[in-house]
């Protein structure tokens, strides 16, 4: 190739040297400075990673570290969560629970059906439904000892009829939604 | 004595070209010049450009690797540290787990004791029940008045309470045996009934 006539002649020249400037422009800047700033972005993503990375770890510490402090300060009264909704089959304890109330109160637990339901939100729901032959005043008695029992639990329904038979005056059907945990 | 020494050998220069000028250096080569004037002009800023981007990155680097060898020395040391109480974070879980279930079932949970102690205390002693359904928010009760006042008062009394939301009169007679008023009333309660 000859570059003499484009170097000698004033307009050819200005051209071949601007040319020659925007090659070599493009030479350097795709083979040297864009490899080196290509490896600065990489390393700068790196680190911005490596940071975000960081902090998430330190506040993850200092939260396990609050935990800690509020698991320790809690400890003594985390049986109660354990009593209340325990991994266990739950049942046995509520019928042996529901007939020492009930002996306890003098009335008499004439039918018990328990019904297994579904499960939602890692709680397994037992359906009770109980007969109780019983005066009023133990029915009341009998109705905030259920919902004040540790077990997790709730009433849903009570049908009262008088009693025929006995010193009872009324027979009371108590239905309740008895709850076991599954989490784990 | 002698002044002169006559050399041994006279060197044959007259075989040898002289040449007297001066030879012309790239430079001064017409398509050298100009590419050399580039060379020293805009090549050199360019070079010079690209040697000090290609410094900066490398300088770059060595601040940049700091700092990544030391976010990974302090990210391993807080894994360590997480690592280590996984089995607590795990238990602590557990335990907010159970206790939000516990709370939203406990959200949930209807008093019937106070609803049918607060049922109890609206009906009047003459009226002698025969049946009583609570659910939540609905109440169904079955009784005999022996007076239609009896009757009336009871009415009155359920239809003056605010959480009693519709009172429905399902069945009713009157038994002229023993003078009784026979009746199944149904309610509707808000979830403040009883509270």
């Amino acid at each position: 190739m000859i570059f003499s006539p484009y170097l000698r002649v004033t307009p050819k020249k200005g051209y071949t040297l601007l040319i020659m400037t925007l090659v070599s422009m493009i030479v350097f800047g795709v083979f040297a400075i864009r490899p080196s700033l290509v490896t600065v972005a990489t390393l700068k993503k790196q680190v911005a990673d490596l940071e975000s990375v960081n902090e998430s770890m330190k506040l993850k510490v200092q939260n396990l570290a609050t935990a800690q402090t509020i698991y320790l300060e809690n400890k003594p009264h985390l049986y109660l969560v354990d009593a209340s909704m325990p991994d266990e089959n739950v049942v046995p304890q509520f019928i042996q629970d529901i007939s020492t109330k009930v002996a306890l109160a003098g009335s008499s637990l004439e039918a018990i059906k328990v019904t297994k339901g579904g499960k939602n939100e890692d709680l397994l729901e037992y359906q009770i439904s109980m007969s109780v032959a019983c005066t009023y005043p133990q029915l009341t008695g009998i109705l905030t000892f259920l919902e004040k029992s540790l077990l997790t639990s709730n009433v849903t329904s009570v049908s009262v009829r008088p009693h025929q038979k006995g010193a009872y005056s009324i027979q009371a059907e108590i239905n309740v939604s008895l709850y076991q945990y599954e989490g784990n | 004595m002698k002044f002169f020494q006559k050399p041994n050998k006279i060197p044959n220069i007259a075989s040898q070209g002289i040449n007297l000028l001066p030879e012309r250096t790239f430079e001064e080569q017409p398509t050298g010049e100009k590419i050399f004037i580039w060379l020293v002009g805009v090549g050199r800023v360019l070079i010079i450009v690209t040697e000090m981007t290609a410094i900066l990155v490398w300088l770059s680097r060595f601040r940049l690797d700091y700092q990544i060898t030391t976010l990974q020395e302090n990210i391993e040391e807080n894994a360590a540290l997480v690592q280590s109480s996984a089995r607590f974070e795990e238990t602590f879980r557990d335990y907010q787990h159970r206790l939000l279930l516990a709370d939203k079932v406990e959200s949930e949970r209807f008093p019937i004791s106070l609803v049918t102690e607060k049922i109890s205390s609206l009906i009047p002693q003459d009226i002698i029940l025969s049946s009583l359904v609570v659910r939540q928010g609905e109440i169904g009760l079955s009784a005999q008045a022996n007076r239609s006042l009896d009757f009336a008062k009871l009415l009155e009394t359920l239809l003056s309470q605010s959480e009693i939301t519709e009172v429905s009169l399902q069945d009713t007679h009157y038994n002229r045996d023993d003078n009784t008023y026979e009746f199944t009333l149904n309610l509707k309660t808000s979830e403040k009934f009883g509270l």
